[in-house]
């Protein structure tokens, strides 16, 4: 019996011992790599010729996740798209689709922790979550290597703008160019607003839709009825709204704790502890009981997107009635909510990094500086394939094809969006219009600043484990008449799990920020 | 000499190297699944950092700990997990012995093949596919029982919005499941008693439920108490499928539905940190542990038979 034991005890010693080795060896292995590659290929890249450094580069494959529903269509336009890389850079790219953005952070975050080897990935405060991931070292410092490789993306934003970027002083992705500055707001189905004679111009928040709602779900044919309002349950939908009350989060949407971030001292505050919220959550929940939000929105597996009479939206941008009118399957009208408003994560809502566990970083940042600079193939990845799923109706205009299997790839989730060809009813000089609105928007006060958790890391687990029990049914106005009940347990659970200590800390943390910068 | 006694020492093994071999497959598996990812268990007292490795990643004490029970939601987990495992445990071994019982008094050979198949089919469903056809049963509004209900009472239930329903329905999902697999172990039991003790206690004038009382049951017995020890030991591990899709992950239900295991699925994927959801894997393994042997004890003071080790 002993020796049995004994065996047993030296068997594992061995296989542990075995683990530890392979896996410390093939860290320094891929470290050693990435930092020789870096060093070999800088002086060809300070010499900046091209194609001197294009007889250099050996065949790489890289592989690139992100997300959006795979289509027939797909791999078409990517061979489409890695001709063109391979060209270019010698690169081949494997773009590899999460099909639901509701799965993504998951589906990424046990990938990084299960080490698993990829390149590229989309990344963002409320998707993969960029600042856990950042200070966590999911992702490759890039603060030195993105100006040698990628010098025309690094280029095209001013300092201040990278600074949002920086995760306790260091850049950890590149933002990805489109529309900085965020307001957001409402659509509403035309067709039926004209109908029911609804004057869409007077809504401010979300129960101005209830006199309109309730006359569509009187006067259509119950069938069509049972989804109207886009109670999206997924999401953080109250968020949508932090730029009309001028808030703005700090280190991720699900972490309590927002400021109000263009008074001069900004403060921090629970924002599930407002008014604001209170009527969010009491008015989903007349929704809900009204019939106006789908009965079994939590146990659905599909919506019909057709159905919506009216939806939140959580960025509206110039040209946005093409996409909501794809997305609706009908004209929209588009209904902002203040003004456009400049923060930290507004600037960084969309990125693209380059994973830890890349073998080759400097090769996908080339590939990056591509999807920035290089017209066609962004058009292709973003719009699909000339003549199959679109046809040019102008010099930098063109229309969809009713026959096309591929995409939608949303511009912004890569490289430069205003690169992108316009289409629909966007007007020609839509990004012009982007970018000034980006440049002339209200910026606020904790532009620049990145929140370090570290201290706080139990509550913060706790206090967004509680936020996401509650997310879908307040979302969703399942707690109907019990709301007010289940909001004050809701609240009390928040303050047992130690959200005021988030809330100090964030507030220690911004009044440093703000006093070094004056 | 020293030959001589390692032979000695390895006559067992030559003697039963078929059985051993026959084994062989199940110890890999164990060795593989159960032995080898024990050494994650220092994940738990580590700061895991995915790009240093679980190695690298510096160690922290007990700090990982804490996030579970420092959770305003570890009173509510722990008593759903034991509450619901100790109801099902009973539940199930009712369900299954009494299940064997009837199925023994089938004379028909052909249906008892039938009843045995038809209990048995949905031990084979994936818990994915039970929660969906459980969801076109119970869907507010378009599920076929709710509707059903909704026509001849006039009343809605809307059974993914009310938790407390689900403590009726969890343990019979699980009957439904588990029942036809279970039975068969009591059955089969039940075949290896000797005919003539039944034939013998008829004889004497016993009833059908006398002669279960004394001759079946004690012989389902010693069954009985291995099956529940080895689920008391599982009692802080609650099944996952059961618990995460069946509700269909409905957060409105998890006053009774949240188990450690969702519970810890849960706070992985949202937040990412595998040091602190392997803090309370462990804290699942060490209670496990204590508890089989201490159950293990108990059954040898009622009956030295009894114990499994």
């Amino acid at each position: 019996m002993k020796s049995i034991f004994r065996l047993t005890a030296i068997f594992s010693l061995l296989s542990a011992m075995l683990i530890t080795g392979c896996q410390s060896a093939g860290s320094n292995g891929s470290n050693q790599k990435g930092d020789t590659g870096a060093s070999s290929s800088s002086p060809a890249a300070s010499q900046s010729s091209a194609s001197s450094q294009e007889e250099t580069l050996e065949p790489v494959k890289l592989k690139y996740y992100f997300y959006g529903a795979a289509k027939p269509g797909d791999e078409a336009v990517y061979d489409a798209m890695n001709k063109i890389l391979k060209e270019k850079i010698n690169t081949t790219v494997e773009f590899v689709k999460i099909p639901s953005n509701g799965d993504y952070t998951q589906k990424m975050t046990i990938m990084v922790n299960a080490q698993e080897e990829f390149d590229l990935a989309f990344t963002s405060p409320s998707y993969f979550d960029y600042f856990a991931n950042a200070a966590k070292g999911s992702f490759v410092d890039i603060t030195d290597l993105l100006p040698k490789y990628a010098p025309q993306t690094y280029a095209q934003f001013k300092p201040e703008i990278w600074n949002a970027a920086k995760v306790n002083g260091k850049i950890y992705a590149s933002i990805n160019q489109q529309i900085f500055a965020r307001q957001s707001g409402f659509v509403i189905s035309k067709p039926l607003a004209d109908k029911y004679q609804f004057d869409p111009t007077g809504v401010t928040k979300q129960s101005d839709l209830l006199p309109f709602l309730e006359k569509v779900k009187a006067g259509e044919p119950a069938d069509t009825t049972d989804q109207l309002y886009n109670a999206q349950m997924k999401n953080h939908v109250f968020s949508y709204f932090y730029p009309y009350y001028e808030w703005e989060t700090i280190g991720g949407s699900d972490v309590p704790g927002v400021a109000s971030s263009v008074l001069d001292q900004p403060k921090v505050f629970n924002e599930y502890d407002t008014p604001e919220f209170k009527e969010f959550i009491l008015t989903n929940a007349e929704f809900q009981m009204k019939g106006l939000i789908a009965k079994d929105a939590l146990t659905r597996p599909t919506f019909d997107a057709s159905k919506y009479a009216a939806s939140s939206m959580a960025t509206l941008m110039p040209g946005i009635e093409e996409t909501v009118k794809k997305t609706y399957k009908a004209e929209q009208y588009i209904i902002p909510l203040g003004d456009p408003i400049l923060t930290t994560p507004n600037a960084i809502a969309t990125m693209t990094a380059v994973s830890a566990t890349s073998k080759h970083p400097e090769r996908a940042l080339m590939v990056i500086e591509l999807l920035n600079t290089d017209k066609e193939l962004y058009n292709l990845m973003v719009w699909g394939i000339e003549g199959v799923d679109y046809e040019k109706t102008g010099d930098n205009r063109i229309e969809s094809l009713s026959g096309s299997t591929y995409g939608p790839a949303p511009g912004w989730m890569f490289g430069n969006q205003f690169n992108s060809f316009v289409s629909g009813t966007q007007p020609d000089d839509v990004w012009t219009q982007t970018k000034e609105l980006n440049e002339t928007a209200k910026v606020s006060k904790l532009y620049g600043f990145n929140f370090s958790p570290d201290s706080v890391k139990t509550e913060i687990a706790n206090t967004s484990a509680i936020v996401n029990e509650y997310k879908a049914a307040f979302n969703t106005g399942m707690y109907g008449a019990d709301t007010e009940k289940i909001y004050a347990e809701f609240l009390s659970k928040l303050k047992a799990a130690g959200v005021d200590k988030v809330l100090q800390e964030k507030q220690k943390q911004v009044d440093a920020f703000v006093a070094q910068k004056q | 000499m020293n030959s001589e006694r390692l032979r000695r020492k390895l006559k067992p093994f030559k003697d039963h190297r078929h059985l051993l071999m026959m084994s062989l497959p199940a110890m890999i598996k164990i060795f593989i699944f159960s032995y080898l990812p024990m050494f994650g268990i220092i994940m738990a007292f580590k700061d895991y950092v995915p790009a240093k490795g679980i190695a690298g990643s510096p160690w922290n004490g007990f700090r990982n700990f804490e996030f579970f029970f420092k959770s305003v939601d570890a009173w509510r987990i722990l008593r759903n997990t034991i509450g619901l495992n100790a109801l099902m445990i009973v539940v199930e071994l009712l369900a299954g012995v009494i299940v064997a019982l009837l199925l023994y008094e089938v004379a028909s050979r052909r249906m008892l093949k039938t009843y045995q198949s038809v209990m048995f089919f949905p031990y084979f469903f994936s818990w994915v596919l039970v929660g969906l056809m459980l969801t076109t049963l119970l869907n507010p509004g378009t599920g076929m029982l709710t509707s059903l209900i909704h026509r001849m009472t006039g009343q809605e239930i809307s059974f993914y919005s009310e938790p407390w329903y689900w403590i009726i329905i969890l343990p019979l999902v699980g009957i439904w499941k588990g029942t036809g697999f279970s039975s068969l172990i009591y059955y089969s039991a039940l075949m290896s008693i000797d005919k003539e003790l039944f034939e013998a206690a008829e004889i004497d004038g016993a009833s059908k439920l006398k002669s279960i009382r004394h001759i079946s049951l004690p012989f389902l017995a010693p069954m009985m108490v291995m099956l529940t020890i080895l689920a008391i030991g599982h009692i802080l591990r609650a099944d996952f499928g059961l618990f995460y899709f069946v509700p269909r992950n409905v957060s409105l239900l998890y006053p009774v539905t949240d188990v450690l295991d969702t519970y810890v699925f849960r706070a992985l994927t949202v937040s990412g940190d595998f040091a602190m959801s392997s803090a309370v894997g462990v804290f699942q393994s060490a209670v496990g542990f204590v508890l089989i042997i201490g159950t293990n004890r108990v059954a040898k003071l009622f009956n030295k038979e009894y114990g499994l080790f």
